[in-house]
C-alpha cells in the first residue's frame, strides 16, 4: 500500500476496511472512527486526492492507489494553513471531527482555491462535528482560501 | 463495533475471467463496485457473502460519445458524470441526479453501476429511464441488452442474472427534437421518507412532442407516470400562448392519483416534484 508517500508492506484479511488497516496495523491513529457506516466523516482519508470514507472500503482495494492521512499533513515540523488556521482561531471543540474536515477542506481548496460559504458548506457536508461548531470551520477555510491567493502551499 | 465475516477475495482483470468467476459461485458471490452499499450492508449483517468480486480492474471506467451514443461505463464514478461536462451540456438530469446522492465522499467512491445494480434507491435510473436508456449485461453466452424500463422486478432485485454483470449504460440519439431534461430531488432523513423525480420533455415548435417522467423513492422501484405523461403530451405549449400554468396544476393533481402509494404525504409531494421539475426542465428551453 502507498501511505503517505511510503510503500508499505501489510497482511490483511480481504474483510479488513481501510481504516482497520491503517489505525490497528500501521498505527495511524489520526484518522478517526465514529459512525463507521458512512455518514460522519471522521475516518476521511484522501485516495488520489479525493476524500474517500475509510469505514466503507476494504484495504485489498485500495492497493495501488495513494493514500494520504491526515499525519501527512504536517512538513518539517511546519503544520499545514489548514492545521494552523484551525489552532489559530480555536476552531476545535474536541477535535474528533478535525482530521476528517482538513482532509475534505484540502482537496476542497485543490479543486476550488476560491470557494463560496456556500461551496465550502456542501463539500464538507459528509463531514459531521458532533459539537455543532461549524461556523468557525467555515470561517477557517475561507480564511485559508483568502491567504492561499497569495501563498500557495498545498 | 461493526465486524465483517471472512470471504474469499477475487480480482478479476478481464470479463472473461469475471464470468467465469460468477458463474463457478452462483449467486454466493457478491459483486463489489465502489463499496460503499455493499459493504454497509455487511456490516449490518444483511449480507454476509462468501465471495466477493471486485471488478476495479476491469475497464468500465469511462463516459464517451460514439456514432451517437453516450456511453457510461459501469465502474464510472458518481462524481466522474457530476463533473461531466459532456453529460451536462446534453442531460443536465443525469448530472443533477449523480450530485444528489450522497456526500462528496461517497461519491468519489460509488458507482453508477452500482447504484442501479443495488437497485435500492437507485437515483441514477430516473433520469435513464425518462431517456430510455439500454443497459449492457456480460453474461457467459456474451452480452445482452435490457432497457433500464425493464431492470427492475422489486426492491433490491433485478433481472440481473446470477452469472452477469453490468458493464455499461448507453443512450441512443433523440432524432431533431430540441430538448429539455431536468431532476429533483426532495432529501429527507431517513432517506426512506426521500422523494425524486426526472424528466425528459422534447419539443416541436413550442409543443411538448414527448414527455417523460419517472418517480423513485414512492414505490419499490423506479416508475414511469403515464397519466401525467399524456397530460402534458401534444398539450403543453411554450412560447407567446404558453399554457404551462394550467397544464402544470392538472399535472399536479394527475400525479397525485397516479402515485401508487397509500401515504398521503408522498402522493402530495410527488405532486408537487412533478410539477416543478418540469418548470425546471422549461426554464432551461432558451439556455
Amino acid at each position: 500500500m502507498i501511505v503517505n508517500g511510503e510503500t508499505r508492506e501489510v497482511d490483511v484479511e480481504p474483510r479488513e476496511t481501510l481504516l482497520r488497516v491503517l489505525r490497528d496495523k500501521l498505527g495511524l491513529l489520526g484518522t478517526k472512527e465514529s459512525c463507521s457506516e458512512g455518514s460522519c466523516g471522521a475516518c476521511t482519508v484522501l485516495i488520489d486526492g479525493k476524500p474517500v470514507y475509510s469505514c466503507l472500503m476494504f484495504a485489498v482495494t485500495t492497493v495501488g492507489k495513494k493514500i494520504q492521512t491526515i499525519e501527512d499533513l504536517e512538513e518539517n515540523g511546519k503544520l499545514h494553513p489548514l492545521q494552523s488556521k484551525f489552532v489559530e482561531r480555536n476552531v476545535t471543540q474536541c477535535g474528533y471531527c478535525n482530521p476528517g474536515m482538513i482532509l475534505t477542506a484540502k482537496a476542497l481548496l485543490e479543486e476550488n482555491p476560491n470557494p463560496t460559504v456556500q461551496e465550502v458548506k456542501e463539500y464538507l457536508s459528509g463531514n459531521l462535528c458532533r459539537c455543532t461548531g461549524y461556523m468557525p470551520i467555515v470561517k477557517a477555510i475561507l480564511e485559508v482560501a483568502k491567504e492561499g491567493k497569495n501563498e500557495r502551499r498545498i | 463495533m461493526a465486524t465483517i465475516e471472512n470471504f474469499e477475495y477475487f480480482e478479476p482483470e478481464n470479463l472473461d475471467e469475471a464470468v467465469s468467476i460468477l458463474r463457478k459461485y452462483k449467486g454466493e458471490c457478491r459483486i463489489l463496485a465502489g463499496g460503499t452499499d455493499l459493504i454497509g450492508q455487511m456490516k449490518k449483517r444483511k449480507l454476509s457473502p462468501k465471495q466477493i468480486m471486485s471488478v476495479r480492474k476491469l475497464p468500465l471506467e469511462f463516459i464517451k460519445k460514439e456514432n451517437g451514443f453516450l456511453r457510461i461505463g459501469a465502474m464510472t464514478k458518481l462524481r466522474a458524470i457530476e463533473e461531466s461536462t459532456l453529460i451536462r451540456r446534453e442531460y443536465a438530469s443525469i448530472v443533477e441526479a449523480a450530485h444528489e446522492i450522497g456526500s462528496i465522499q461517497l461519491r468519489n467512491v460509488g458507482t453508477i453501476g452500482g447504484d442501479i445494480c443495488s437497485a435500492s434507491i437507485a437515483d441514477m435510473a430516473l433520469p435513464l429511464f425518462t431517456l430510455n436508456a439500454n443497459m449492457v449485461l456480460a453474461g457467459p453466452t456474451g452480452n445482452r441488452g435490457v432497457p433500464i424500463r425493464d431492470f427492475f422486478v422489486g426492491n433490491r432485485q433485478s433481472v440481473l442474472r446470477d452469472d452477469e454483470l453490468l458493464t455499461e449504460i448507453y443512450i441512443g440519439e433523440f432524432e431533431d427534437a430540441r430538448k429539455v431534461t431536468a431532476f429533483l430531488k426532495l432529501c429527507q432523513r431517513p432517506a426512506s421518507l426521500a422523494v425524486s423525480v426526472a424528466t425528459a420533455l422534447f419539443f416541436k415548435g413550442d409543443l411538448v412532442k414527448q414527455c417523460e417522467i419517472a418517480i423513485g423513492g414512492v414505490t419499490p422501484i423506479p416508475a414511469r407516470l403515464m397519466k401525467a405523461k399524456e397530460t402534458v403530451e401534444n398539450k403543453l405549449s411554450i412560447g407567446k400562448n404558453s399554457n404551462s400554468e394550467s397544464i402544470l396544476q392538472e399535472v399536479k393533481k394527475v400525479v397525485r392519483e397516479e402515485v401508487r402509494t397509500a401515504d398521503e404525504y408522498k402522493k402530495a409531494v410527488s405532486g408537487v416534484l412533478v410539477e416543478r421539475v418540469i418548470k425546471k426542465a422549461l426554464e432551461r428551453v432558451s439556455e
